[in-house]
């Protein structure tokens, strides 16, 4: 994953997630968005472990959505 | 020794007369002149000169005689001249006074007049000279020591033979010990008097006593004739217990054993209880779950309603220019219900929430409480004629979120079922009843069938239609459960199109 994620969205609802979305890039504020299902998977996102062992954890995003 | 006359320088004054004619007695007893006729012929001398003989003899002896009374009386004999030299001072002057004869005789009488006496014996001299005669004057006198002491003086003239006064003659008698006497005799009547009024006193209060002890008495025996009846009646009722005792002894038999078969059953009753202990803690486990169903059951439906709604408006928004006329009204049906679900949640949530809800009491201000939400409510309604009577409501003890809620229900419900008037009038007062405040809020608006006034607290029970008035039907269900919470009461009287009136009850403040 080389993307630049400047908005972490996690949530669980995938309904609620694909609406937020929607209303995120209406306003276009969701080019560079990642969805995460759960916390611990943001987690291993934002500390580099896990699926995201190697990610520059320096590179952090600049809003995390928590719903 | 017989005096014939007397026969001397001096003459007597009246009382000494009076002794003198005792003594003379015997000279006119004829017996007594022939026993002395017989005396003189023995002496040989002619009888008219043994006559004069006997008498001069006679009167020397007379005076002697005359001379021991006074010099051996008891009492102070003193003779003084008219100036008050004394002149004689007898035996008893001595013993008295204790001045001897010699000291005495030659000086003035004022030498035992005490100090404040001097003029006394001036005016005693006085007296004499006017030819008066002074008996037993109690006066005080000093002896040689000056030492003062009571005396009685009788004081009397001396006469020569022509009657001419010459001296005074003067008896002192010393009556100190009498004076004590009296003294103590007048002391000892004092007390007597002192002690007759105290007895008189007492006297009179034991009078008032014996009229208290008479009445008492009386009384007493009113009271024992009573006592006659009483125990007569007393007597009768213990026969007439007597029997009931029988009585009672059979019912006690009786009662016996229905004791014991009461005793039974509560055994059995204690063994129901435990049961229903278990099952009214097991009704309290089944609320709290039914609470936790109804939280989650509303939040998760929460979810699939969100979705139903973003879709539909992401399906209007993002498509609007495919969609025709008709898809878009079938669009909006479906937004509008979902909203509606959505309320419908909300408020049954708030319901659920009320019933877990600990009540926090305090003192409320009502009248402010009313006007805030009045206010706040008329500015929602923009310029709908909204007309408030908000009448001294009188203040609460009870849960400030709760009642709020119940306010801002009712006069939301008021506002809103008066919509279709041109002019809403809206009048909210109290009154006390017994014990309890009652509140109303009275309305102009659509009223309701008193036929199913009973429906109207009911959780989704509505006399309306959404399309007359929108609504969930929760609110006065919510209004009904925290005023039920309080201990209070709720109730509504309507008429069709006239309005309606909703009650509710409040203990009143605790003092």
């Amino acid at each position: 994953m080389n993307l630049d994620v400047q908005l972490l969205l996690v949530e669980d609802n995938s309904s609620d997630a694909e609406m937020t979305v929607n209303a995120l890039k209406k306003n276009g504020l969701a080019n560079k968005l990642l969805h995460l299902k759960d916390g611990a998977a943001a987690l291993d996102y934002i500390f580099g472990e896990g699926k995201y062992e190697g990610r520059r954890v320096e590179d952090t995003p600049r809003v995390i959505l928590l719903v | 020794m017989y005096f014939v006359t007397p026969c001397s320088s001096l003459s007597f004054n009246k009382p000494a007369m009076d002794k003198r004619k005792d003594e003379q007695e015997p000279v006119d007893n004829p017996f007594f002149f022939q026993k002395v006729r017989q005396e003189i012929q023995a002496t040989g001398l002619d009888v008219p000169v043994a006559i004069r003989v006997a008498k001069i003899k006679k009167d020397e002896d007379y005076t002697r005689y005359l001379a021991a009374i006074v010099e051996y009386s008891q009492d102070a004999i003193i003779s003084k001249s008219l100036d008050g030299t004394i002149r004689s001072w007898n035996k008893g002057g001595e013993k008295m006074f204790g001045y001897t004869a010699k000291q005495a005789i030659g000086r003035h009488i004022s030498l035992i007049a005490p100090p404040g006496y001097e003029t006394e014996e001036k005016d005693i001299l006085d007296k004499i000279n006017r030819n008066e005669i002074i008996e037993n004057y109690e006066t005080i006198r000093c002896k040689k020591g000056g030492e003062q002491f009571y005396v009685s003086l009788t004081v009397s003239p001396l006469k020569d033979q022509n009657g001419a006064i010459i001296g005074v003659s003067k008896i002192a008698r010393d009556i100190t010990v009498r004076k004590k006497f009296e003294a103590a005799l007048i002391q000892a009547n004092k007390t007597l008097l002192l002690q007759n009024l105290e007895k008189e006193k007492r006297a009179a209060e034991l009078t008032i006593a014996n009229a208290e002890l008479v009445f008492q008495n009386e009384e007493k025996e009113q009271r024992a004739a009573e006592l006659v009846i009483a125990n007569k009646e007393l007597a009768f009722q213990n026969l007439e217990k007597e029997k009931r005792a029988a009585e009672l002894t059979i019912a006690n038999r009786e009662l016996i054993f229905q004791n014991e078969e009461k005793e039974k059953r509560a055994a059995e009753l204690v063994i129901a209880n435990r049961d229903l202990r278990i099952s009214g803690e097991q009704v309290e486990e089944v609320n709290r779950e039914l609470e936790s169903f109804s939280y989650s059951v509303s939040h998760d439906l929460r979810a699939p309603l969100r979705a139903i709604h973003g879709y539909s408006r992401m399906l209007k928004e993002n498509h609007e220019v495919q969609l025709v006329p008709e898809a878009k009204r079938l669009m909006n049906t479906i937004m509008y219900n979902a909203k509606k679900m959505g309320q419908l949640i909300d408020d049954l949530l708030t319901f659920s929430r009320i019933g877990r809800k600990e009540l926090v009491k305090g003192n409320l201000h009502m009248e402010s409480i009313v006007t805030d939400i009045c206010r706040e409510l008329k500015d929602g309604q923009g310029n709908r004629a909204i007309e408030f009577h908000i009448g001294g409501l009188l203040p609460a003890y009870a849960d400030s979120t709760s009642i709020r809620q119940v306010w801002l229900n009712l006069i939301s419900n008021a506002i809103k079922y008066s919509g279709l008037k041109e002019k809403a009038f809206i009048e909210i007062g109290s009154e006390i009843k017994d014990d309890e405040i009652i509140y109303h809020i009275k309305d102009n608006g659509a009223g309701f069938d008193m036929r199913y006034a009973n429906k109207l607290f009911g959780v989704f029970q509505r006399l309306h239609s959404d399309e007359e008035f929108e609504g969930t039907g929760v609110g006065l269900a919510l209004v009904q459960r925290i005023i039920n919470k309080h201990g209070g009461r709720t109730w509504a009287e309507g008429e069709v199109d006239k309005g309606a009136i909703f009650y509710f009850t409040l203990k009143i403040i605790p003092s």
